[in-house]
């Protein structure tokens, strides 16, 4: 007993020695540790209706997705030129770019240490088309198949070279085939009724669904979503945060946030709100024109309603709108669209080519459409902002543009749920909507045309105007920069002479950061890409 | 005789309205409520703008112009709380009326008759006492659909059992009374009694809570336009120009002058709500029974 005992002094100097040592492992565990300890606030206005990635279409699932699920493309920072490789180690794409053989790299594997193979991009390639969601027109005429453990060939029938761009989509994230299947999922024709995997990936349980570098694990569409990082993620850039906490703020609250926040993000401030915070020195303000197209339809379906198919009526509609009014809603920075294709994207029409407001000539059309009299209800998702715009300002400032022509206009605003859905049943008469880009290529916007996604939704079947048709067709196999470019112009401009859609305005993006942040720019495909922010 | 006959007069003319009346907050109350009724009735020719016209620059702090300055359509904020109170006055009025009418009506039958009719009613009260008013009333808004007259009907939905609850009870205490049971031995009807003998007595009570529950009203029916269920744009209604005024926080105005329509509309009826039970109650010096 007695060799254990000392003396006081020397007692002391242990115990000076003993918390030193303890200070030193401890510091040594603070620096030597690449274990996140931040958390990464963004703030979102949502309009999420699901997380799985096959099913899912909204700006907010990419932001929840783009970190659970690897693409086969991806892009860095706000750049959206240029498709960057992520689980694609090489390429080559056939000359008429309608055959595409893409290898996989092969170190890669899921959360739950299943490797990442052929035959899980096959089955989540299948299961975004056999899904019919709002995502597969994105495959469109592409059949998928496997070349052994780590090709993967996209054969589309028409020449297709937007292909990389469209697979940087988070609706093409690569989902675990095995796991997927397990818990009901399916890839085979029928999968719109048979697959039953929604509710589990939409859970924490649906851990190893993924390859990214963060975890789902809390999901709610009107609260927050909460990623964490995945521990077995195979790339290099681990996840940087220890939580990523994505919230449904409506913008002010967004912009009271970000003044006090830490880590934090807002996405959906107006130009008017950021003027606001300009000066503040904790804060990264950045501005720029917004890919998000807002427009008005009128259904062309005579079974949803007698009154907006009628030509007459549509014209009257886009020539009553005080466009200008109409794009001061949006604040500064926002412009007219001159037609559905954002101004900075190829074959965007010119500024000047714009609809001007003719009053005259919308009361003569008006008359002649003999719907005068008669009451229309303009449907918007009440409580839906985006880029600080909301709908329901928007929806009042075109009531009061249209009565002023003569329209008896009643506004009918519901929850963003209830108005998707109904738009999306195509059973809308007269609403506002928007559009964002699923890539940044043209070919995108030909979900407008007679018989495609919106077209459809619109009630414009494929044969309601074979001359846009015909151009849509040319536009789909017409490679050549300057040709594409003259063809969709000339879509558009078809398109604003007889289409049921009204382009209105283009609104400003601002995205606002923490300074204590780094990587974080504003990404019109992801958002913000939480997998490349870091803290500072 | 003289002498007593002259005390009662006396107490009914000086001793028992007059300082009822005389509190600084009934005056207020009074005045505010009066005021805003005003308001409400003469709107078009107080009004400076048409509410809905978006004809001026949007987003004009206050001014000499525009007092209460312009919203971010250019609408005169002044002329939309002045047209608001078009709404959430008379509304308020009528939906506290009807409720005030079918709760007397639950109330005074389960009191009158007892038993079974008493049983059901008081437990269908119950059930709806039993969930938080606002949840009960955007639940019913939200089944009904969104719009000013469904909102309404869903706050009669979850007004009308307190009036239930507090007549039958006087009703149940009325009945026991000496004269209502003579009235009812001389043949009186059942309808004759309670309406003759049972009603002037519960009066005095659901009329104070009536008062009382006009401010409820107003802030209810603010609270369902302001979550979107109730008045439905381009309409001026208070609460809804809050929850267009919460949109934009860095102009102030647009939220903060209908916030405060709502504030004095509110305080005025509990300042008068207050008075009114005071006035009726035995217990205040200016109240009626034993008080002097």
């Amino acid at each position: 007993m007695n060799r254990f005992r000392t003396r006081p002094g020397t007692r002391a100097a242990l115990a000076a020695l003993a918390i030193l040592a303890t200070a030193a492992v401890a510091s040594g565990a603070t620096t030597g540790s690449s274990a996140p300890s931040a958390t990464l606030v963004v703030d979102r206005s949502f309009e999420i209706k699901t997380a799985d990635p096959q099913r899912a279409f909204e700006p907010t699932a990419a932001i929840v997705d783009r970190g659970i699920y690897d693409t086969f493309f991806t892009y860095k920072g706000g750049d959206l030129a240029h498709p960057r490789p992520l689980l694609v180690q090489s390429w080559s794409a056939s000359r008429d770019a309608k055959t595409f053989v893409f290898r996989l790299r092969r170190n890669v594997h899921f959360a739950d240490g299943t490797p990442l193979t052929s035959a899980d991009a096959v089955f989540s390639f299948n299961r975004l088309i056999n899904l019919k969601g709002n995502p597969s027109f994105l495959l469109d005429g592409v059949t998928v198949s496997k070349r052994g453990k780590y090709a993967v060939v996209l054969h589309s029938k028409t020449p297709n070279a937007a292909l990389p761009s469209i697979l940087t989509n988070t609706s093409l994230g690569i989902v675990n085939s095995k796991l997927v299947r397990k818990h009901g999922g399916t890839s085979a024709a029928g999968g719109d009724k048979n697959d039953k995997a929604e509710k589990w990936l939409n859970s924490s349980a649906s851990r190893g669904a993924g390859s990214g570098p963060y975890l789902l694990q809390r999901y709610s569409t009107t609260s927050q979503i909460t990623l964490v990082p995945n521990p077995r993620y195979w790339g290099t850039r681990k996840a940087a945060f220890k939580t990523v906490v994505i919230r449904n703020m409506i913008a002010p609250t967004q912009l009271i946030n970000i003044q006090r926040g830490k880590h934090e993000v807002a996405i959906d401030l107006s130009a008017d709100q950021a003027q606001t915070i300009r000066g503040n020195k904790r804060l990264n303000v950045k501005t720029g024109p917004s890919t998000w197209i807002f427009w008005l339809f009128a259904n062309n379906n005579s079974a949803i309603s007698s009154i907006t198919p009628n030509k007459q009526f549509q014209t009257a509609v886009r020539y009553a709108l005080d466009y200008r009014s109409i794009v001061s809603v949006a604040g500064p920075g926002a412009i007219q669209a001159p037609g559905m294709i954002p101004s900075m994207f190829l074959g965007s029409l010119p500024r000047k080519e714009a609809i001007k407001q003719n009053l005259t000539r919308a009361k003569a059309a008006l008359a002649a459409s003999g719907a005068g009299s008669k009451t229309i209800q303009l449907e918007f998702p009440s409580d839906l902002t985006i880029n600080g715009v909301p709908f329901a300002s928007l929806a009042q400032r075109v009531q009061a543009n249209l009565q002023a022509a003569g329209f008896h206009i009643e506004l009918a605003g519901a929850t963003v749920g209830t108005w998707l859905q109904k738009y999306r049943d195509g059973k809308m008469a007269f609403g506002l909507s928007l559009w964002g880009p699923d890539y940044p290529d043209p070919l995108d916007y030909l979900a407008f045309m007679p018989g495609e996604l919106v077209g459809t939704r619109a009630g414009w079947p494929a044969g309601s105007d074979p001359a846009i048709e015909k151009l849509a067709a040319k536009a789909r196999i017409t490679t050549k920069a300057g040709a594409r470019q003259t063809v969709y112009r000339q879509i558009q401009r078809r398109l604003n002479a007889v289409g049921p859609f009204f382009p209105l305005l283009q609104p400003t993006q601002v995205f606002v950061s923490t300074r204590d942040l780094k990587n974080a720019v504003f990404n019109a495909q992801y958002q913000v890409d939480v997998t490349q922010v870091a803290p500072r | 005789m003289s002498t007593i006959a002259f005390r009662i007069r006396a107490r009914r003319r000086g001793g028992r309205l007059r300082p009822a009346w005389r509190q600084p907050l009934a005056l207020a109350g009074s005045v505010i409520a009066v005021g805003w009724l005003v308001v409400a009735i003469f709107a078009p020719f107080i009004a400076p703008h048409d509410p809905l016209a978006q004809t001026f620059a949007p987003s004009q702090s206050p001014s000499g112009a525009h007092l209460f300055g312009t919203d971010e359509l250019g609408r005169d904020v002044l002329s939309r709380v002045i047209y608001g109170s078009r709404v959430s006055v008379p509304v308020a009025l009528l939906l506290v009326s009807l409720a005030a009418l079918i709760g007397g009506l639950v109330g005074g039958l389960a009191g009158y008759f007892r038993g079974l009719v008493d049983g059901f009613s008081m437990r269908v009260v119950d059930l709806v006492f039993a969930f938080p008013p606002i949840i009960l009333a955007m639940v019913v808004a939200a089944v009904l659909g969104r719009g000013l007259r469904n909102a309404a009907l869903a706050i009669v939905v979850v007004a009308w059992p307190s009036y239930a609850r507090v007549v039958r009870g006087l009703v149940l205490s009325v009945g026991d009374s000496e004269y209502v049971e003579s009235a009812r031995l001389l043949g009186s009807s059942a309808r004759r009694t309670l309406f003759r003998d049972v009603l002037p007595n519960v009066a005095g009570p659901v009329l104070v809570l009536a008062t009382l529950d006009l401010a409820n009203a107003i802030l209810l029916l603010s609270g369902l336009s302001f979550l979107g269920l109730g008045a439905q744009p381009p309409q001026a209604e208070w609460g809804s120009m809050v929850a267009d005024g919460a949109q934009y926080f860095q102009w102030w105005w647009i939220g903060t002058f209908p916030g405060l329509a709502i504030f004095t509309a509110v305080l005025a009826f509990n300042f008068l709500g207050d008075s009114l039970r005071d006035l009726f109650d035995p217990q205040t010096s200016w109240g009626g029974g034993d008080g002097e």
